[in-house]
């Protein structure tokens, strides 16, 4: 990413300008302000609510001065069809054009998140100039506290995950060991029976011991996700890993769903905690198989990229279920964020995908389309240490 | 009578002491138990118990798995010791990690597995 050099618009990209207002005049007296600034700036004019609206919801704009009254709306109400009240957030810096003696108009704006105002019998230079860096500067104030506030929500939500984890985890150990224990005592049992009569049996001892085991992997991937444990990472084959996940989905998603694996021969192994990173497959898997009630196909494939200038291994999750809004999207990885029913998601599915992803020192993001499917895509990085020299040979 | 190897099992849980008791003594082991520390202790100290191998939880009412270790490693040397548990930790140190370095021969983390136990066991007395 190129760094954006400190202070005033880039070079390169020119200041983003909108002016909403019937008047002509009004129009003319911003752009001719903004343009003898020798500001390099586009000034792009609506002269009606609507067609401002439209605007809006086509492009980004640097700044969007609006006049209080237009022809079809109030310049408030239109504020109003942007403004976030939660996060006291509009899409752009706003300035409000107000009439002689206004006050009421301008208490009225900043309410509805403008973020300055300027009297319309004063549109001069200076006045454009102080009302257009002001309201740039404080919307933002506005959106770095908000991207703070979202960071410190994360952190506290991670804290009561962690002692939720710390608090159950003990007691969840202490019933699973009870529970193994006692299938171990029931496999000797069986041992001494005929098989005619323990073949019935069997499977359901099997059933039981793979179910706690199931509970203790998640445990585990909770304390990890939380902190409080280390990954048991080894060197995994990922075609091989994968494959085996692919048997166990093949149970765990039913009929309705065709799912398709394709892993590259021969990629270098990676270095990470196998059962969780099969945990992690099989949490975005069952999300997949829930976007897809109605039956689908999930292609789940393996293959090395160069990924920030390191090799890794990319393993792809993809479905063809409803997708996500972008509101949605955006939160996904939130430890307790679910859409589901209370009872059907925990909303913690995909935070512990991501904690365990970011500790292995992989990256996963997603693409995803209301009504057009979603990909998971997973990089890990292969082995990191370095090369040895019969390897060298081979690369060179 | 061959001679049996003698474990004490010390955690507070009836069901795991129970579980573990059953499994171990299907192993031909000799079992006793103790539900905290300080009853293992005093068991000990009383000769009503000689175990060769003592399985300790760690977080316990009365007297803890971490001071069991210690004192044991003080009076009685000969003694292996295996800890238990099904996490938790200080600031800086995994309850196992602790138990090792307080003296631990073996640290197993909950939910057990208790073959690997039985292993564990066995590689003390081989
Ligand atoms: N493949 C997907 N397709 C559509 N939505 C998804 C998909 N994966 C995750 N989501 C959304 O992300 C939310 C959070 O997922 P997750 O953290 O696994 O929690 P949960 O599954 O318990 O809701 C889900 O409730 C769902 O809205
Ligand atoms: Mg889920």
């Amino acid at each position: 990413m190129v760094k954006e050099p400190l202070g005033g618009p880039r070079v390169a990209e020119r200041l983003q300008v909108l002016v909403i207002d019937d008047d002509a005049t009004d129009r003319m007296a911003i752009r001719r302000h903004l343009l003898s600034a020798a500001l390099n700036s586009d000034v792009h004019e609506a002269d009606t609510g609507a067609a401002g609206i439209a605007l809006l919801r086509e492009r980004r704009f640097d700044c969007v001065f609006v006049d209080y009254r237009l022809p079809d709306m109030e310049g408030t109400s239109l504020l109003q069809v942007f403004y976030d009240i939660a996060n006291d957030q509009m899409p752009a810096p706003f300035v409000m054009l107000t009439g002689q003696g206004g006050e009421e108009v301008m208490a009225e704006a900043l309410r509805w998140g403008a973020h300055d105002y300027i009297v319309k019998d004063h549109i001069t230079g200076p006045s454009v100039l102080i009302a257009l860096s002001k309201a740039r500067e404080i919307f933002d104030l506005k959106r770095a506290r908000h991207s703070a506030e979202d960071k410190l929500r994360q952190a506290q939500k991670m804290d009561a995950v962690g002692q939720l984890t710390s608090g159950i985890a003990h007691d969840f150990n202490n019933l699973l060991t009870v529970i193994l224990g006692n299938t171990r005592m029931m496999r000797r049992r069986l041992a001494e029976i005929p098989p005619a009569q323990g073949m019935a049996i069997a499977p359901k001892v099997d059933a039981v011991e793979s179910a706690a085991q199931r509970g203790a992997d998640l445990v585990r991937h909770l304390m990890v996700f939380s902190r409080q444990q280390e990954l048991k990472s080894a060197t995994v084959d990922i075609g091989a890993a994968l494959a085996h996940t692919v048997t166990l989905l093949e149970r765990t998603l039913g009929k309705g769903i065709n799912l398709v694996l394709t892993a590259e021969q021969g990629m270098r192994p990676v270095h990470v905690d196998a059962t969780l990173l099969e945990n992690a497959v099989i949490n975005v898997s069952v999300n997949a198989r829930d976007a897809m009630p109605q039956g689908g196909t999930l292609t789940i494939s393996a293959r090395p990229v160069v990924f920030n200038d390191i090799s890794h291994v990319l393993i792809s999750i993809a479905d063809t279920g409803t997708g996500m809004p972008e509101h949605v999207r955006e939160r996904i990885f939130e430890p307790f964020f679910t859409t589901k029913p209370a009872g059907e998601g925990t909303g913690l599915g995909l935070a512990m995908v991501y904690g365990f992803i970011r500790q292995t020192g992989g990256h996963i993001e997603v693409d995803s389309e209301a009504g057009r499917g979603t990909t998971f895509r997973i990089y890990l990085p292969q082995a990191r240490e370095p090369l040895t020299n019969k390897e060298v040979n081979h690369a060179t | 009578m061959p001679h049996r190897t003698s474990i004490l099992i010390v955690d507070d849980e009836d069901q795991v002491r129970d579980v573990l008791c059953e499994n171990l003594a299907e192993c031909g082991f000799k079992v006793d138990v103790a539900a905290d520390g300080q009853q293992a202790l005093s068991m000990i100290d009383a000769g009503t118990c000689a175990p060769q191998v003592v399985i300790t939880d760690i977080i316990m009412p009365r007297k803890e798995g971490l001071e069991v270790i210690m004192e044991l490693r003080r009076r009685h040397p000969a003694i292996r010791l295996i800890a238990i548990s099904g996490g938790g930790r200080t600031k800086s140190a995994d309850f196992l990690q602790l138990a090792k370095k307080l003296g631990a021969d073996a640290v197993l983390p909950k939910p057990l597995d208790i073959d690997q136990l039985e292993k564990t066991v066995r590689s003390f007395l081989a």
